[in-house]
């Protein structure tokens, strides 16, 4: 179940914080993060490249990066944006920017060992030319701030760049 | 709710899907020194893929560069299709400097064909009552995507000013999810299965985007209503 829950643009300038992080080094690349994130990542992987996915550090175009607060920004801005959606735990909060080009591809979440938890992430610009799958939702168009709250942190997504600038989500779980 | 039009019962299909897979496409890439790894992955599903350069000269003109201008890495933009034998002999433009990625123009031939497409233009032409230009089959690979751009070759541009201009692109297997054809501000997901959509114009910006496991085809038509 995937929810808008409003935007956020009014009480967090997205843009100054995406400039911020133009200058930066990303804390993780996200395919290594994700792997690390695995109790077995040998499934995840074999999965991926049964089906041709190859990876940023080959020279392909799957790969994102992640910057965390504190390292990269401010963490009065995760603060602010728990305040303003009334989100009283959580337990990450992390920005993901996908490049020009690249993709999050379809994947099986082989572990399911954790608890389930509620998860919102934000589209920290306007939307051109990209496409966020989450579940059965399919999200494009966005403005600068939307938010939305997911169900269930475990739920499958994807999501692609074909634009000309990189795309920047700001999540919490 | 988008609007498809459906030709399902206009030509046999199935048939045409199984034979488009002994054929020869072509392989647009943009930077060939990454070729063999392309080729190292079983993942196509046309009998053999060649590169053509002439080909992606042709039909991309300004558009490298406008991608590389935009902060997209050469090496990563690779997708195939099949064309239609019709085509005849015609302008084409040959890269000079790969580095610069610049091109000369010149007289040149499409060298790979597929005949079957003819029986498609023929069966499309008859239902909906139009002349068909130009026809190929376009493949986008798992993890791969075309980026947004516009279709810039010389011939193709001067089409766009006929009144009755039109662009099909018609969906050749059930819809797979993660996948998105991108028509201006137009998003398209699920396309059923011989279906078409109808594009508002030739001249938009577009784009295909694939982050699941499969690969996407479709057929592309271009041409004017009679």
């Amino acid at each position: 179940m995937i929810e808008f829950v409003g935007n956020s643009n009014n009480v967090i300038n997205w843009s100054a914080v995406i400039q911020s992080l133009e200058q930066q080094t990303p804390a993780y690349f996200g395919i290594n993060f994700k792997l690390s994130t695995q109790k077995d990542n040998t499934l995840l992987v074999k999965d991926w490249e049964s089906c041709g996915f190859v990876f940023q550090e080959d020279g392909g175009t799957i790969g994102w990066d992640i910057f965390i607060p504190e390292k990269n920004f401010d963490v009065q801005i995760v603060q602010t944006f728990t305040d303003y959606f009334k989100i009283k735990n959580y337990n990450n909060a992390w920005i993901t920017r996908i490049n020009v080009g690249m993709h999050i591809p379809e994947y099986n979440e082989f572990d399911q060992s954790d608890a389930i938890t509620p998860r919102w992430h934000c589209h920290m610009a306007d939307d051109e030319s990209s496409v966020l799958y989450i579940g059965e939702q399919i999200l494009y168009n966005q403005r600068q701030g939307d938010t939305y709250q997911w169900g269930d942190n475990k739920i499958n997504y994807a999501f692609g760049n074909i634009s000309f600038k990189p795309k920047y989500f700001f999540n919490i779980s | 709710m988008k609007n498809y039009i459906n030709l399902n019962n206009i030509y046999n299909w199935d048939s045409f899907v199984d034979s488009m897979q002994q054929e020869t496409g072509y392989l647009f890439i943009m930077n060939n020194d990454n070729e063999s790894d392309i080729f190292s992955k079983d993942r196509l599903k046309f009998k053999s893929i060649k590169n053509n350069y002439d080909k992606w000269q042709y039909d991309f003109v300004d558009t490298p560069n406008f991608w590389k201008d935009n902060g997209y890495n050469p090496h990563n933009i690779s997708f195939g299709g099949l064309e239609n034998s019709s085509k005849g002999p015609g302008t084409r433009y040959k890269l000079i400097n790969n580095d610069e990625l610049t091109f000369k123009k010149e007289l040149s031939s499409t060298s790979l064909t597929f005949d079957k497409l003819k029986g498609v233009v023929d069966a499309v032409s008859d239902h909906l009552n139009v002349e068909v230009f130009n026809a190929w089959v376009s493949i986008v690979y798992p993890g791969y995507s075309v980026p947004s751009h516009i279709d810039d070759a010389p011939e193709e541009k001067s089409w766009w000013s006929l009144k009755n201009v039109f662009r099909f692109s018609i969906a050749l297997h059930d819809p797979i999810k993660y996948q998105a054809l991108i028509i201006g501000d137009e998003y398209y997901h699920n396309i059923p299965k011989f279906h078409a959509v109808r594009w508002s114009h030739p001249s938009k910006w577009h784009g295909l985007l694939n982050c699941s496991k499969h690969n996407n085809y479709l057929i592309q038509l271009i041409g004017a209503y009679k």
